[in-house]
């Protein structure tokens, strides 16, 4: 058995904030094994068969502790029963496999052991200091002039006993509060604390195998607010993949909340999950492969949506359409990329103006920049009546009836001339793109 | 760039000035991917970070005129003319077509496109 104990930053308080925590504390760790329990305000777990999964028992224990410090948690001991492990914890020590147990536990101080707590007056007029001094106590006695809980818990803390757990399980919806250490003014300092929830949701959302694709953030203001600040408020965040990167999220959020103004300073966070699925990882290679450093693209596209506004970054989409300025549309990235449709065979440009520029003719021949050579065509685009675009009386259909050439001008390169047909007798030639 | 995320980077900075340039061009180096900065013809006065400047220019005869204006090792003179069918016009290109320039240098004499009337031109085609 290889267990771990988690010992909070202030371990005196008993009030809700601290059970909220433990609370947090507890669902985080569920990523790791299964086996967590709520022990004395403590958080203890036991990771034997997550070993090999985290890889091996030292880059777990580095892991724990990195990520487990930003949880606000001051210390993380280990043992081979929960008991011990807490005790170690308790006393200020990490490593309780650094010996044999109970010589480890002999040393330490008697308080280390909740059981010990009523008795501690009477036991320290024994003379008793050290579990040590305890144990060597004879049992009868003890049974008979201590309570049964004093013997059990001493038995199981040195592995005599077997342990009974009351395991945690994973909340089915994720809810997390924190009161801030002091009024936040400004919502780009939210990020720090708010980073601590997302720890918490990214631990839940391992424990599940999910990601999530909207997350929502509230914040309550102080009770010295004015009363036009209302109550607090509340920003949602949205992924255009599941996903479960803290980094990402602590990235998007902090965009978020750089654009944000808080009305009164904020007292309190809420974080919520508001839409899970079940996310598919990838399982780690054999073999060192190039492992990429940094954001995805999607990550970096919508970092930046949500820095210059979601409609600012666009990608071209293809549609089916043989008119050339509705063969194409731009959608802000964030929509799925649809499938691509089938190629026109026509030649087609590569810069298209935005609106056709209308050419001079002389005797008959467009120019632009001098004479037109043409080189191919006609081709012919001709339809539309079904597409209307306008409002009310304005109404008009986009028909065109075209013949598109390529024409080769000397000093402007190849380009994409067509002639109005609808024009009668008037020829009317336009300039529509340029072939790069 | 600072995520190297992207394979190809291109920008069009017609007003870039030095200083950015130069903040963009250590980005870049850290970018695994190509990173293509256009400017106007006007900026080859000007001072530039950019390890490779090209000025590309059209050629009649379906190629592209590159000059280079900077590069790693000694001064390069002269112009390189690197064959380029834009995409799609391969498949409408007759020998004929494939030399454009001769075609220019004859229109005066005769010219079957051109010369005649193309409106009448373009409505034998059509009919026929």
């Amino acid at each position: 058995m290889h267990w771990a104990a988690l010992l909070l930053d202030k371990p005196s308080g008993a009030d809700s904030t601290h059970d909220d925590e433990l609370r947090g504390l507890a669902t985080w760790a569920l990523q790791w094994t299964p086996r967590v329990s709520v022990v004395d305000a403590a958080v203890v777990m036991e990771v034997e068969a997550s070993l090999r999964l985290f890889g091996g028992r030292l880059a777990l224990r580095e892991r724990l502790r990195s990520e487990s410090e930003e949880l606000g948690v001051a210390i993380v001991a280990w043992a081979p029963t929960s008991l011990a492990a807490l005790a170690f914890a308790r006393a200020g020590e990490e490593d309780g496999f650094a010996g044999p147990l109970s010589e480890g536990l002999d040393a330490l101080p008697m308080d280390v052991l909740t059981a010990v707590g009523p008795h501690r007056p009477t036991l320290a007029r024994l003379g008793c200091r050290t579990l040590g001094d305890l144990r060597r106590l004879p049992r009868g006695g003890v049974a008979r002039r201590f309570d049964k809980a004093l013997l059990d818990a001493l038995d199981q803390a040195y592995g005599l006993k077997p342990e009974v757990h009351c395991w945690e399980t994973i909340p089915e919806t994720f809810s997390a509060r924190l009161e801030l250490m002091s009024r936040v003014e400004h919502a780009p300092a939210l990020l720090f604390a708010a980073r601590r929830l997302l720890l918490q949701m990214c631990g839940w959302l391992a424990s599940r195998h999910a990601g999530t694709t909207a997350f929502t953030l509230k914040w309550a203001h102080d009770t010295m607010r004015s009363k036009s600040a209302g109550p607090g408020g509340e920003l949602t965040i949205r992924t255009g993949e599941a996903t479960r990167s803290l980094d990402h999220f602590a990235r998007l959020l902090g965009e978020h909340l750089g654009k944000t103004q808080l009305l009164a300073p904020a007292g309190e966070l809420t974080l919520l999950v508001d839409h899970e699925e079940p996310l598919e990882e990838r399982s780690a290679s054999l073999l060192p492969d190039t492992v990429r450093q940094g954001e995805t693209l999607r990550e970096v596209l919508e970092r930046i949506a949500a820095r210059v506004g979601p409609a600012n970054v666009v990608r071209p989409v293809l549609t089916e359409d043989h008119r050339i300025e509705w063969a194409q549309c731009w959608q802000p990235s964030a929509h799925k990329s649809p499938r691509g449709t089938g190629s026109i065979a026509m030649p087609q440009p590569t810069w298209l103006l935005p609106e056709p520029l209308a050419l001079a003719v002389r005797g008959h021949r467009p120019l632009y920049q001098g004479t037109l050579q043409m080189l191919a065509g006609p081709h012919r685009v001709e339809g539309g009546w079904w597409d209307r675009a306008g409002e009310g009386g304005r109404e008009a259909t986009r028909r065109v009836q075209r013949d598109y050439w390529v024409a080769l001008s000397e000093h402007a390169g190849v380009l994409w001339i067509f002639r109005e047909r609808t024009a009668g007798d008037d020829t009317a030639w336009y300039l529509h793109g340029i072939f790069g | 760039m600072k995520s190297n995320a992207c394979g190809a980077l291109l920008a069009w900075l017609p007003q870039a000035r030095p200083e950015q340039l130069r903040r963009l061009q250590v980005c870049a180096q850290a970018c695994e991917g190509l990173v293509v900065l256009f400017r106007p013809e006007a900026a080859r006065h000007e001072a530039s970070a950019a390890p490779l400047r090209v000025i590309t220019s059209f050629d009649l005869d379906w190629a592209v005129r590159v000059q280079i204006l900077k590069r790693k090792g000694p001064a390069h003179e002269g112009t390189l003319k690197l064959p380029s069918v834009p995409g799609g016009l391969e498949s409408v290109l007759t020998p004929r077509l494939r030399v454009p320039s001769r075609l220019i240098a004859n229109r005066e004499r005769a010219d079957a496109l051109g010369s005649a009337a193309p409106r009448q031109a373009v409505r034998r085609r059509l009919h026929s």
